[in-house]
Order: structure tokens, then C-alpha cells, then sequence
């Protein structure tokens, strides 16, 4: 059963991967093992192979912007956070969502 | 007993077993080929290979510093394949745009290829022509106006923007044909960009300026040195050719190029005035025209290596701007002819002359 719904859901999951990212970072600053580890165990579960090109594209678009920050252990490390415009994004995407979910129930109403 | 291979991860060493290695190397490969249309990619790469070694030094202790394949395996599969799909899909509308039938054709410098400013290889690319047919027409209204065609040519490459993506190279060229109605819309059109723009332009001149002198100040102090050592090494279309900087190595060939343009100048002018070129008779017996072509082809194969210099290594190519330098460089050659030859005072008055009258 649950394996018939991850499948069904698995293009909406893709599609979604985006919104969970922001939700991520909009919470604190982040650098891109924490987006792996906070969507682990999620049904978000993503791999960097994944993630880079997302966190790439979505700084791109405005959406994210990164700082350099010294970490006690290796190399500096790319501290992700939101823009103006990626909050202003994640809100948009916050309203959308409620808005699929209130179609649902109104169409079992 | 295995074989180990050290390889470079983002600026650090790792040994891997030679099995390893062969995976590794198979997996980056992969992923560069599927960022291969993403514009970020050398970022994204540095970013992967980083992660990469960071699963690497938590394999690794003081007792244990080589990275077995099956932990190599281990780490290719917590990464995941590298995903290009939805950059590529944007990749190819963006170019399935680009060829689309719409295109519109605008009016841009190309600075690729170009003698000044790139006027007459981009008003060659949206009328269709050949480049030598408008440089022709060019060099002839200049001499059939005494001159005052300059004006027009400097106003030129002030208000027409220089073609810097690839997008605008596209439209530059266009694809739409040429249709005596879409020609007239587009004069103006044109004639309302460039009002626009030269609006703009004012204001941004300043601006302009400013930011310019300090990248140059900045680019001199910061990168002659190297420059300087690399030389020519650092020209072509080798893989580095994009790299922004070449600060020494854009003024250096740009200070030539201007003086062999002085050169070709005077000579042209002198041989016009007096038929003698540095005090020689060149091309004694042959038709005029002749000589003025070997000794703009002379002009031409000379300055070569110093356009090289100065445009395929700098940042210049790399940002396409170019509007700076073509004022600095101009405003070089005209001081400098003027300084040589009297006559040119004569040819400055007499536009000077005709533009009051016009008024």
C-alpha cells in the first residue's frame, strides 16, 4: 500500500522537492548537508546528485543566495538562505498549496 | 594488495583503490555530461566533488587513508545521479525559441571580428551582407563627406548597444527575411530605440565612466603582473580564453592597435595628400586603389595578433562592454592625427564648418 502511493505520487513528490527545499532554508541558514539531512527520512529524501542542481538553479532565479562561512572541520562551507523574492516565492507557494488542499475537500463534499 | 590512485577532490588529495577511482571517475563524468547544458556547472562540479569529499573524511581516520571501491560505491549511491533534465529541457526551448520564426533582428555592435567598434559587422549581420560591402560604403561616404562621416559613426557606437549574450547575437542576426514593409517598421522602430537609448546612455555615461576607470585602475594593479608572465601564452581559444581578466594584456595590445591605426591613418592620408607614404613611392604604376588596399591589408595583418591580445584574452570579450575602450581609442587616434597631421585641423574645421551651416 504505501509502496503504491510513493509511487503515485512520486511526479507530485518531484515537483514539490523545490517548495520543501525553501521550507527548509527559510528556516534558519543552511548549507547543503543540512537540506539532505533535515529531507531524510521525509518523503522528500533527496541526494546531492539532486540537490546541487536545484540549490544552483533556485540561486539563478533569485530565490536563494549563499554566503561563505569557515567550518571548524574542512573547507569553507556555502551557507544557503532566502531572498526578499524566495520568501515572497515560498508564500506564494504556502497560498497555492492551501488552495489544492481546500479543492480537495470541497470535492468530497 | 590493490593499486592506489590520488586524485584531487575540490583542492584536496585522496587515495582511492584503482577500482575506485574507475568509478568515481565514471560517475563525475556522467554528471558533467548531464550539467553539460547547465551554466553553473563548473560550480555545481566543485559542489559535488566537495560533498564527495566530505563522505570521504568521514571514511578516513590517522590509521586508515585510503578509500576503498566498495566504500567509493558507498558514496555514489548516498549521492544519487546527477540530475541535468530540467535545465536541459530549459536549455533546448530556450533554443528552440532562438530558431523559432519570430526571431526579431535588431541592431547590434558585434564586437567579434570588428576594426573600431563593430558597427559595420553588425549592421552587415541585419542587412545580410558581407561586412567588406558596408566597411566599403563606410570608408566611402567618409571620403565622399570630407569627413564629417565620423560623426555619425562615433554617435553610432555610442547609442548601438553591443550584442554580449547569446540571445542578442541570435537577433543580430536574425532570422526573419527582409521584407521591404518590415524594413521601413524596423527604421522605425530603430529610430525610436535609439531616441530611447541615447536618453540612457547619457545617464548611464557617467556612471559609466566611473565604474570603468576603477575596473581598469584595478584590473592594471591586480593582474599585469600575471598577465605579463602568461604573455601570449594566454591567448586563444584555448580553454581559458573566457577567463575575466587580462587587464595588461587588453591595454597593452589596445595601446598597439591604436598606434598601428595611427600608422595606417597617416599613411592612407599622406599617400591621398602627397602620394607618398613615409616619404616612399609605393606602388608606382599601379592604380590608386591598389595601394590603399596593401596598405590597409599591411594595417590589418600587423594589428592581428594585438586584436588577439586585446580582445579574445581580456575581460573586454568577456563583457562584452568595449564602449570605454572604443572612446579611449578613438579619442587616441584623433588627438594623435591630429598632433601629426596639420591637415587634419583643416579636415576638423571644415566639418566643424558644414555642421554650422547645417544649423
Amino acid at each position: 500500500m504505501a509502496d503504491e502511493l510513493r509511487d503515485k505520487f512520486a511526479a507530485i513528490r518531484n515537483g514539490l522537492l523545490e517548495y520543501a527545499v525553501l521550507a527548509v532554508v527559510s528556516a534558519k541558514k543552511v548549507y547543503a548537508a543540512d537540506i539532505v539531512q533535515a529531507l531524510a527520512g521525509t518523503e522528500f529524501a533527496t541526494q546531492e546528485g539532486t540537490l546541487y542542481p536545484l540549490l544552483s538553479r533556485l540561486r539563478r532565479e533569485r530565490k536563494l543566495e549563499y554566503e561563505w562561512a569557515e567550518s571548524a572541520a574542512g573547507p569553507p562551507r556555502k551557507y544557503y538562505r532566502l531572498t526578499a523574492e524566495g520568501r515572497a516565492h515560498l508564500q506564494d507557494l504556502d497560498g497555492y498549496w492551501i488552495e489544492l488542499n481546500k479543492t480537495i475537500k470541497k470535492l468530497k463534499l | 594488495m590493490n593499486k592506489v590512485i590520488t586524485i584531487n577532490l575540490n583542492g584536496k588529495a585522496y587515495q582511492l583503490e584503482e577500482a575506485g577511482y574507475a568509478a568515481l571517475k565514471e560517475y563525475l563524468d556522467a554528471a558533467r555530461a548531464a550539467l553539460a547544458q547547465n551554466p553553473d556547472e563548473s560550480e555545481i562540479m566543485a559542489d559535488l566533488e566537495q560533498a564527495i569529499a566530505d563522505k570521504c573524511d568521514a571514511r578516513l581516520s590517522p590509521h586508515k587513508n585510503v578509500v576503498t571501491l566498495s566504500e567509493v560505491e558507498a558514496i555514489i549511491k548516498a549521492m544519487g545521479p546527477v540530475e541535468g533534465g530540467a535545465e536541459r529541457e530549459a536549455a533546448r526551448e530556450a533554443a528552440e525559441k532562438k530558431e523559432g520564426p519570430k526571431a526579431p533582428r535588431r541592431l547590434y555592435r558585434i564586437l567579434e571580428g570588428k576594426w573600431f567598434s563593430g558597427i559595420c559587422a553588425g549592421l552587415a549581420a541585419y542587412f545580410d551582407v558581407d561586412v567588406v560591402v558596408v566597411r566599403g560604403l563606410f570608408v566611402l561616404l567618409t571620403i565622399v563627406t570630407g569627413g564629417v562621416w565620423i560623426i555619425p559613426y562615433v554617435v553610432f557606437s555610442f547609442v548601438i548597444p553591443a550584442a554580449r549574450t547569446e540571445e542578442e547575437f541570435a537577433e543580430a542576426h536574425g532570422e526573419t527575411p527582409l521584407t521591404a514593409r518590415d524594413f521601413v517598421n524596423r527604421i522605425r522602430n530603430e529610430g525610436a530605440r535609439f531616441a530611447h537609448e541615447g536618453r540612457q546612455a547619457r545617464y548611464a555615461w557617467r556612471r559609466k565612466m566611473r565604474d570603468e576607470r576603477r575596473a581598469w585602475r584595478h584590473a592594471w594593479r591586480d593582474e599585469w603582473h600575471e598577465e605579463w608572465n602568461k604573455g601570449w601564452q594566454g591567448c586563444g581559444y584555448g580553454p581559458d580564453w573566457r577567463r575575466p581578466a587580462g587587464g595588461f594584456a587588453q591595454a597593452f595590445g589596445g595601446i598597439m592597435i591604436a598606434a598601428l591605426s595611427v600608422l595606417w591613418i597617416v599613411a592612407v592620408w599622406s599617400f591621398l595628400t602627397t602620394g607618398l607614404i613615409f616619404g616612399h613611392v609605393i606602388g608606382a604604376g599601379y592604380p590608386v586603389w591598389t595601394t590603399l588596399i596593401f596598405v590597409t591589408l599591411v594595417y590589418l595583418v600587423a594589428s592581428s595578433p594585438f586584436k588577439a591580445l586585446a580582445f579574445r584574452c581580456g575581460w573586454h570579450h568577456h563583457h562584452g562592454g568595449g564602449f570605454f575602450s572604443t572612446v579611449v581609442f578613438l579619442i587616441v587616434v584623433f588627438y594623435v592625427v591630429s598632433l601629426l597631421s596639420p591637415a587634419v585641423h583643416g579636415w576638423w574645421s571644415a566639418a566643424i564648418a558644414y555642421i554650422q551651416t547645417i544649423r
